[in-house]
């Protein structure tokens, strides 16, 4: 079938329209009519604010304009100290290695998400049916407000979570996920800005090496705790903050009997200088 | 003791009309009868009524009255059909419900013993049934007492009493008794039924046939009476056949959102949602397939059941070659309003807010109900039995406090003390994530401590040990006599993991605390 075309449009292509011929500065504003300058006016104030809000996503100061209210705090405050906003913000991915498996990883998420249910349930998407029920209600977690998701394969997986990365209400998303292609990890990224929860990704050593759309990369490693210790150490790095201060380091100390945690009695000098 | 409410909706005719036609409201309407050459009226509203239309005079005479009346035939099969649907919506409030059509009236009696708690108590039951019919536009009085006749009786004459509220101030028309009777009753100066009670009741029958004193009977609970209840509406289905065969896809796209169009359609009338849909795809070249979707709470908006229902069907294979689609809703339930408060973003302790409902409908739909769970603890001494898992879809009745007192139930260890769940965690430090499958390793021995292992192929060597902590069964339990001496280990770099020797000595990983 032949199509004729008529169009005004296929016969000047846009691409040879000669706009380089007419710079916008040469336009004549001052002769146009008041309302033509009002409609010029107004398509300048949507391109900043569009332009605006696409530095937002880029740029971690503007974000953190927002409110208070979206900072999700550790309650740990040598912990927030070395987050850039005192805390994650809803709307975000952070990244959590752990070193070493049993390295104390999730006993510190777990303290985020504890915080998050606040705002809304926490969702835990869990498909190697690992994250243990009672240790999670002893960390602080009300297992009336846990949703857990325990998809089969690794595509319903990914799917769960950024379904519920993106559902407004919930308050966190956790996963414990080994690889990631970096299309996944920005689709992730994408459905967590889209949503209010806090996503909170765990991560084995293998991760460190691949590159990451979340907004803070968190390594946890264990140490080794003194000889008759009730507690147990750990050291958090913050390997990558987007508009932050990175590769600060600071030593833990867990109680899991109590769930109080401080910073470790050896470390606090070199801490807080930095 | 039995409890019985009684509807009585005032001109139900002319209330019915009113629903269905918008135009009659501002208008007097009078409904007539034909019969031969003469046609009579039935009923006329308060409208009518001032202009001194009445019931029983003929239709000439009404239209002399009042000319700019609406006049209409009355059509007495469609408003014992709007009833039946009534009674549909009373089975909300009761599992028994009757129609009580004497004296042209047009009531509902419903069986409400035991029902009151589930509302408040008997006034707020009445309360919500009121409103719930107000909403469909319908005025109605309601009473209470403990026999059908009684509640019939103050329902229908129960606002004409004097300062006098007792049954035996109620006029004798309050006895369900034709027309006759009263007239032949008001003979004798017989208005009220306290002076039918004054006489000795052997004299009744004689006098007024056996019909009085079996009413009285009634009244009063000396005699019995059975409410009849009405069938209860089936759930809404939709079919469509063809004899050209089409595919599943172009089923899915075109047929399902109509058939489903019809049945949502059918329930926002009825004020219910869906709780769960079934769809039966029948083909010439397999066996029909039946897909099931459940939802959480009581829904009726086409856009989400339909987008649950395609993420169920992405899960499974369509069959090709398709002659017949039925949709039938096989569950559904009243829908579950709330008055809008001041503060739009308010929500009661423990409610999940619509979106997540959602979404958790979604998750179940495509990933199964099983694989979206709320976990709660068991009373059991072997840690991977020591939790259950609800599903979280398909079950409205079952609310976050009553997933929150099964967090909260005690935890029996080993089946000798019970500890409640705080305590049990405050005490033995659990690790968050355990392996599914106990994973054996090689352990070396230090005395009867472990001083090393090897798993995942690595070496760890164990620098620290807490004390051990034993689990026990008894061989009357399902799972037989096991026992397990538990030891929370920390390696030379820090890791803490969760290791056991059963009773034959062989070592197992199986938590980290991670």
């Amino acid at each position: 079938m032949v199509v004729q075309r008529t169009s005004p449009i296929s016969e000047s292509p846009i691409s040879e329209s000669p706009i380089s011929e007419s710079p916008i500065s040469e336009s004549p504003i001052s002769e146009s009519p008041a309302p033509a300058d009002q409609l010029a006016d107004e398509n300048r104030l949507a391109a900043i604010l569009e332009l605006r809000s696409n530095l937002r996503s880029l740029s971690h100061e503007l974000r953190t304009e927002t409110s208070e209210d979206d900072v999700v705090s550790s309650s740990v405050s040598e912990l927030d100290a070395i987050l850039p906003d005192r805390g994650l913000l809803r709307g975000t991915l952070s990244e959590w290695i752990a070193a070493e498996p049993g390295g104390g990883a999730a006993s510190l998420v777990m303290r985020i998400a504890r915080q998050a249910q606040r705002e809304g349930p926490l969702i835990i998407v869990d498909r190697l049916r690992q994250f243990y029920a009672p240790a999670l209600a002893a960390s602080g977690t009300q297992l009336s407000e846990v949703i857990l998701v325990r998809p089969q394969t690794r595509a319903h997986e990914l799917w769960a979570i950024e379904q519920s990365l993106k559902c407004p209400g919930v308050g966190a998303v956790l996963s414990r996920i080994e690889f990631l292609k970096p299309a996944e990890f920005r689709r992730l990224q994408l459905a967590a800005e889209s949503g209010t929860a806090v996503g909170l990704l765990l991560r084995p050593k293998m991760a460190q090496g691949q590159s990451g759309w979340a907004d803070i990369r968190l390594l946890v490693s264990p140490r080794a705790s003194p000889p008759g210790a009730f507690f147990r150490r750990v050291a958090v790095q913050c390997v990558y903050a987007k508009g932050g201060l990175s590769d600060r380091t600071i030593e833990l100390d867990i109680c899991d009997e109590t769930g109080a945690v401080r910073l470790a009695a050896g470390l606090s000098d070199s801490a807080t200088e930095q | 003791m039995k409890r019985v409410l009684c509807v009585w909706l005032p001109d139900f005719p002319i209330q019915r009309l009113n629903n269905e036609r918008s135009e009659t409201k501002p208008a007097a309407c009078v409904l007539y009868v034909e019969s031969g050459n003469r046609a009579q009226v039935v009923i006329a509203s308060a409208k009518a009524q001032r202009h001194g239309v009445r019931a029983g005079m003929s239709l000439a005479e009404a239209q002399a009255l009042i000319d700019s009346a609406l006049f209409l035939p009355h059509d007495a099969t469609a408003d014992l059909r709007e009833l039946r649907n009534l009674a549909g919506l009373c089975y909300h409030y009761s599992p028994f419900v009757g129609l009580e059509l004497s004296g042209e009236t047009h009531c509902l009696v419903l069986d409400i013993s035991g029902c009151g708690h589930l509302f408040g108590d008997e006034s707020g039951l009445a309360r919500k049934l009121v409103i719930d019919l107000a909403e469909r536009g319908y005025f109605a009085h309601v009473a209470t007492a403990n026999t059908i006749g009684a509640a019939w009786a103050i329902a229908r004459y129960g606002h004409c009493t004097g300062p006098d509220r007792r049954l035996r101030s109620l006029p004798v028309e309050a006895l369900r008794i034709p027309d006759r009777l009263v007239t032949q009753l008001r003979e004798f100066d017989l208005c009220r039924i306290g002076q039918l009670s004054a006489l000795p009741e052997d004299s009744l029958p004689s006098h007024f046939g056996k019909l009085l004193s079996e009413r009285l009977g009634q009244l009063y609970g000396r005699r019995d009476e059975l409410i009849v209840p009405v069938p209860q509406p089936e759930q809404p289905r939709a079919t469509w056949t063809t004899e050209e065969s089409i595919s599943g896809r172009q089923a899915t796209q075109y047929v399902c959102p109509d058939l489903l169009t019809e049945i949502l359609d059918t329930l926002k009338s009825r004020s219910e949602g869906l709780l769960m849909l079934t769809l039966l795809l029948k083909s010439d070249s397999t066996d029909p397939v039946s897909v099931e979707v459940r939802l959480a709470r009581p829904d009726n908006s086409l856009p989400h059941v339909l987008k649950l229902l395609e993420l169920k069907l992405e899960t499974i294979r369509l069959p090709e070659r398709l002659h017949t689609v039925v949709l039938e809703a096989s569950v559904v339930a009243t829908l579950q309003t709330r008055q809008r408060g001041l503060f739009a973003d308010l929500q009661e302790p423990g409610e999940t807010s619509r979106e997540v409902r959602g979404l958790i409908e979604r998750l179940s739909t495509r990933l199964g109900e099983d694989a979206v769970v709320r976990p709660h603890l068991l009373p059991e001494a072997i840690p991977e039995q020591g939790v259950g898992f609800s599903p979280l879809s398909g079950t409205a009745s079952r609310s976050a406090s009553q997933a929150l007192s099964d967090a909260t139930s005690t935890v029996s260890a080993s089946g000798m003390a019970a500890f409640t769940t705080t305590a049990f965690t405050m005490t033995a430090a659990r690790p968050l994530l355990l392996l599914p499958q106990p994973q054996p390793v090689q352990v070396s021995l230090d005395g009867r401590q472990p001083a090393g292992f090897f798993w995942n192929r690595q070496h760890y060597q164990i620098v620290q040990t807490t004390e051990v902590e034993r689990f026990a069964t008894g061989w009357w339990q399902e799972s037989g006599s096991i026992q397990r001496d538990y030891f929370r280990v920390e390696t030379s770099s820090g890791a803490q993991l969760w290791l056991f020797r059963d009773r034959d000595n062989q070592w197992f990983l199986h938590g980290l605390f991670e």
